[in-house]
């Protein structure tokens, strides 16, 4: 019945090239066409059976169905044989016709198309997987990138960190270092300044007693005996000034303020004369420690005129600023000094501390100026800055 | 005549002190060497100004000052002293002395204390 509706349709699908697909689609799908089909297969069985010679008598039947069969077969393969592809392809469809074929090739045909597409799925899989590799790959890549970053990055905090902890040791074994030093220089001063204190008694009451004594020479010499006492003391003074390093106490005073606190603490001298700028000028600042700052300079000058020149104290307000010059008529400081000048424990005199400078520059810092000397003529300057009021 | 007592742990500062008061024309009248005895020669003498030295073995000025200043609260206190460093500087300053002198000083600044109290006492009086 298939193969008739077959026939029927053929010329058709040989006038339309484009329709054999369409007709091998239905001859695939021929056996599960129906029922009928299916129950012919145990006829066509019983048919192989009949050619057995112990056959049943009822066998003669399907032979000759069968041998019509074949014999309409091969008529209709004459048929066609001169239609080349479309003969052919019936002529191949026809060992088909067998159903264990059909299955076969069904089977075949299915299991074709499942391992396409499985192994259309594996190598996607597999082009899935490369990808998530290359992904994965990539990713180990740039973390280890950044392990190695992290690596560097640690081994730089971890040196700096080191580098840190060196510095702050270093400082606070110089802070534990200048508090020993600040209690020792602290007790020395007390017990150095307790017998300069009855030496200085004992010139001043000498002096005293002595009012109308005219003798000249002892008289120096008493003046002299002052002098030490004063040097010691200024020099007990500066140490103490320097290690201290007490807070500041800022207050609102004057320069002119300043200038007589620390003429106080200057020994008079005759041949030196001191001039000071008349226009006064309000500043804030740590009177007491300023005037230290004061004294230390006019000392220093005194000392570099070797006690015979010109001092003059000018100050004047500049772009915020008060601006404070010393200026001297002594024959300045070597180039090679210069740098050095403001250094601790530097000093070219034989009773220097070498700290009178140094303290002037750590004042001056503390109240966040500038301390700088110039030769031609020699001039310190200070600048400090106006600040808030108190 | 003004009178004084002289307190401090070097004897001879004490005896150089009270011979320059006495060409001063400031009367001595007692000396000690630590806080305890100036607090007693102060009860003992009731003098008008004690000079008080701040570092002294076992009772110091501090002691000295506050219970002087417990026997009489306007006591007319003068602290000479050798150094003073911060702290023992802020202790002292709260009690209030009248007058802090810082060894070795000049004559002059005694001179000056002398004529202030005179002042004080010139005020009280009137």
């Amino acid at each position: 019945m298939q193969r008739k509706y077959l026939a029927k349709t053929d010329p058709a699908d040989d006038e339309d090239p484009l329709n054999s697909t369409h007709r091998r689609f239905q001859f695939q799908k021929q056996p599960f066409d129906g029922e009928s089909d299916s129950l012919a297969i145990p006829q066509e069985d019983k048919q192989v059976s009949a050619k057995n010679p112990v056959a049943d008598p009822t066998s003669t039947k399907p032979t000759e169905s069968y041998d019509l069969k074949k014999a309409r077969l091969k008529e209709n393969l004459k048929f066609l044989q001169g239609d080349s592809d479309f003969a052919k392809t019936e002529f191949a469809n026809l060992g088909k016709e067998f159903e264990s074929d059909k299955i076969g090739q069904e089977v075949t045909g299915l299991l074709y198309q499942y391992e396409k597409q499985k192994m259309a799925m594996t190598q996607r899989q597999i082009q899935e997987e490369r990808v998530l590799v290359q992904e994965l790959n990539d990713k180990v890549e740039q973390n280890i990138a950044k392990f190695v970053n992290l690596e560097s990055r640690l081994k730089h905090k971890q040196e700096e960190l080191e580098t840190e902890v060196r510095i702050k040791s270093q400082k606070l074994i110089e802070s534990e270092r200048l508090a020993a030093i600040g209690e020792l220089s602290s007790r020395l001063a007390h017990d150095l300044k307790n017998p300069l204190s009855v030496l200085k008694m004992f010139t001043e009451i000498l002096k005293l007693k002595s009012k109308n004594d005219t003798d000249p020479v002892f008289m120096n010499k008493l003046d002299a005996a002052n002098a030490a006492i004063y040097r010691m003391t200024h020099q007990i003074d500066n140490v103490l000034d320097y290690v201290k390093n007490t807070p500041l106490q800022k207050e609102n005073t004057t320069i002119h303020e300043i200038i007589n606190l620390a003429l106080e603490k200057t020994p008079e001298i005759n041949q030196i004369s001191i001039s000071v700028e008349q226009q006064n000028i309000n500043i804030i600042c740590d009177k007491t420690k300023m005037s230290i700052v004061f004294v230390n300079i006019l000392l220093n000058s005194i000392q570099a005129m070797q006690s015979q020149g010109k001092i003059a104290i000018r100050f004047y307000q500049n772009d915020g600023n008060t601006v404070i010059e010393f200026i001297d008529s002594g024959p300045g400081i070597a180039p090679n000094i210069l740098p050095k000048i403001f250094d601790p424990l530097f000093t070219t005199k034989q009773h220097g501390t070498g700290l009178g400078l140094a303290t002037c520059k750590s004042i001056v810092d503390g109240h966040g100026g500038k301390i700088f000397v110039k030769n031609n003529p020699t001039t310190f300057t200070i600048v400090l800055p106006n600040g808030v009021r108190v | 005549m003004i009178t004084a007592i002289v307190v401090d742990d070097d004897q001879d500062n004490v005896d150089l002190f009270c011979e320059f008061l006495e060409i001063i024309k400031v009367k001595s009248i007692g000396q000690g060497n630590n806080g305890l005895q100036a607090v007693e020669l102060y009860q003992q003498y009731k003098p008008d100004v004690v000079f008080l030295d701040l570092l002294m073995p076992d009772y110091d000025g501090f002691y000295a000052i506050d219970n002087i200043r417990a026997v009489r609260p306007d006591a007319f206190i003068v602290v000479i002293t050798a150094v003073i460093d911060k702290d023992s500087r802020k202790k002292l300053e709260d009690l209030h002395p009248n007058f802090i002198i810082q060894k070795p000083f000049e004559p002059e600044q005694i001179t000056e204390v002398i004529s202030k109290f005179n002042e004080h006492k010139n005020t009280l009086h009137c």
